[in-house]
């Protein structure tokens, strides 16, 4: 089966080197890596806003790039749409007129007004963007993308700023939008979230590199699943069940450990994922914040590593092996030994939860 | 006065469009091309600011005067050499404003508008020019004022020559040496009135900018 898209690319930026491979058929590709890890650099590459190194781009027939034969078409040529994290709407046009902007052929207006009914904003046609709220502006940008009748989507952690129930209903909104059009789409992002709710196949990238790929449905119900898992190498992933506690919270709680949630829809069995730059390391000196206290472990450190201004550590505690990852804002005031005693904390917003369908 | 009038806004009406297209221009280039030596060359186009007139102009005049060509076709001290003397001093002044409006357009915004499938003109022409257009106003009027109020070069590379290239600033200063002081008052108030004038609507056009772009 030949695919409709195929990308090999090999640049650089800074030290940081990009060598990715990959191929998508009329479906939601999702890229899926910690920050840093090249993610929005493929697809400044994909799209030509970054000159490669050496590579080659296929869509649908056409050739966008083959460094060999020295072929790169331009980015206004190669029908490829990028929808960015800061969304990028013209401040100085109104909705419509973003809408339309991309539009081609004789029925411009009516192409774009169809285009903002489809996201439920033909009330809002005459709206600045900055008169729109952060989900209007989501679905402007993505109807302005759509308009321009893209071969392949991209979109660089679109919904990233917005809070839950805004999200799920914009994933629902591109699911829908993308079955209706048919456009295929490489969605970029660090949340598993969006992966399991939005892909149909699965990229992982770390460092510049895929390290794996995979169908959605078999990461989170097929026998392999912990194969894809371990693919992955990156977050703490744990198999339990979700329940409600004597106390009437929400918990999470696998074969040695338990963990308080925030609210939660449903209750079952279920895979808990908590990103390890969202873990919060404690100085045992001070108290510790009320609504992490009871999510609070201890144990020692295994493994450190430094990279950039990223410390991550390894730490072995009586419920399993944690990957902790601590930078910026968050860096500790003295680095830990390996086989320190250590404490952390598991804040109830930081649990993603996967329900498993049986 | 009428005269001198007359060749100041002779001088504005001719540095206008240079000042647009050639200060638009550099600025663009300075804000949006990366290439080797481009702070070298803003710091080299930015002299003229920190430099004082007498100086600029007298190697301007060195560099022209030296030129055979220039001096048959009779430019120095002839009313070019006013127009040229205006666009050196009010140049920089343009090429700064340009150079920040310019780069205020944020680069996401252009290049969405390239992946939507429209050349770099036409992105050009619809989003970049039309985000910057404020702060190429801004530098226009202040540019204008400086132009139209330049003494120190004027004097050195075109003289004060009534009737051919005396400026309204150089009228002011020959009034003064005949001890008219009427008619130097009322030549300057109208020079305050433009500098005022342009201040103010710097001023809107900054105000103005915040409206939409937030």
């Amino acid at each position: 089966m030949s695919d409709w898209f195929e990308a090999e690319l090999r640049s650089e930026a800074g030290n940081f080197s990009l060598d990715i491979s990959l191929s998508l058929n009329k479906e939601i590709g999702v890229l899926f890596g910690p920050s840093g890890s090249g993610k929005s650099l493929t697809l400044r590459c994909l799209a030509g806003l970054k000159t490669v190194r050496s590579g080659r781009i296929l869509l649908e027939d056409r050739v966008l790039l083959d460094t060999r034969k020295s072929i790169s078409v331009p980015p206004h040529k190669r029908k490829m749409g990028l929808l960015f994290q800061h969304l990028a709407l013209f401040p100085h046009l109104t909705a419509l007129e973003n809408v339309r902007f991309g539009v081609n052929g004789g029925r411009r207006e009516e192409i774009a007004r169809e285009w903002l009914a489809r996201v439920r904003l033909e009330s809002h046609g005459n709206h600045y963007p900055f008169q729109l709220s952060g989900g209007q502006q989501q679905r402007v940008a993505l109807a302005r993308a759509l308009a321009a009748e893209p071969r392949l989507l991209l979109l660089d952690e679109p919904f990233s700023a917005l809070d839950g129930p805004l999200r799920r209903n914009l994933r629902r909104e591109l699911r829908l939008l993308q079955s209706e059009t048919g456009i295929p789409i490489l969605y970029v992002t660090h949340q598993i979230e969006d992966l399991c709710a939005l892909g149909d196949r699965v990229f992982f990238i770390e460092k510049g590199r895929i390290t794996g790929s995979a169908l959605v449905k078999d990461l989170l119900n097929g026998q392999k699943r912990f194969h894809f898992w371990n693919l992955m190498g990156w977050g703490n992933v744990f198999e339990g069940e979700v329940s409600y506690g004597e106390e009437g919270y929400p918990i999470f709680s696998w074969d040695s450990g338990r963990l308080l949630l925030k609210e939660t829809e449903h209750t079952g069995p279920a895979t808990a994922f908590i990103r390890p730059d969202r873990i919060r390391f404690l100085d045992p000196r001070y108290p510790v914040d009320s609504e992490i206290a009871p999510n609070k472990f201890s144990g020692t450190v295994e493994e450190i590593q430094m990279e950039g201004g990223i410390i991550r550590m390894q730490i072995m505690t009586p419920v399993g092996l944690w990957q902790v990852e601590q930078g910026g804002a968050t860096t500790p005031a003295r680095i830990p030994d390996i086989e320190e005693a250590v404490c952390f904390a598991v804040p109830p917003v930081a649990i993603e939860l996967i329900f498993i369908k049986r | 006065m009428g005269r001198a009038l007359l060749i100041s806004l002779k001088v504005l009406a001719i540095n206008i469009p240079l000042l647009l297209f050639l200060g638009g221009g550099i600025g663009w280039v300075l804000a949006k091309k990366n290439f080797p030596g481009r702070d070298l060359l803003h710091l080299i186009l930015q002299l003229p600011i920190i430099l004082p007139p007498s100086v600029l102009g007298l190697y301007l005049l060195v560099g022209l005067g030296g030129s055979e060509l220039l001096r048959e076709a009779g430019f120095l001290f002839a009313f070019p050499a006013a127009v040229l003397a205006a666009l050196v001093s009010s140049l920089p002044i343009m090429i700064q404003s340009t150079r920040a409006a310019f780069a205020g357009v944020n680069r996401e915004t252009e290049e969405a508008a390239l992946t939507l499938g429209r050349g770099p003109v036409t992105v050009f022409l619809k989003i970049t020019l039309p985000l910057a257009r404020r702060g190429l106003l801004v530098g226009l009027a202040l540019s204008c004022a400086r132009a139209l109020g330049d003494f120190g070069v004027t004097l050195m590379i075109a003289g004060n020559i009534p009737g051919r290239t005396q400026t309204l600033p150089l009228f002011i200063y020959s009034q003064v040496e005949s001890i008219n002081f009427a008619r130097a008052h009322t030549a300057s108030l109208l020079l305050i009135a433009v500098g005022v004038g342009s201040l103010y609507l710097v001023r809107k056009l900054e105000d103005g900018a915040h409206e939409r772009l937030v």
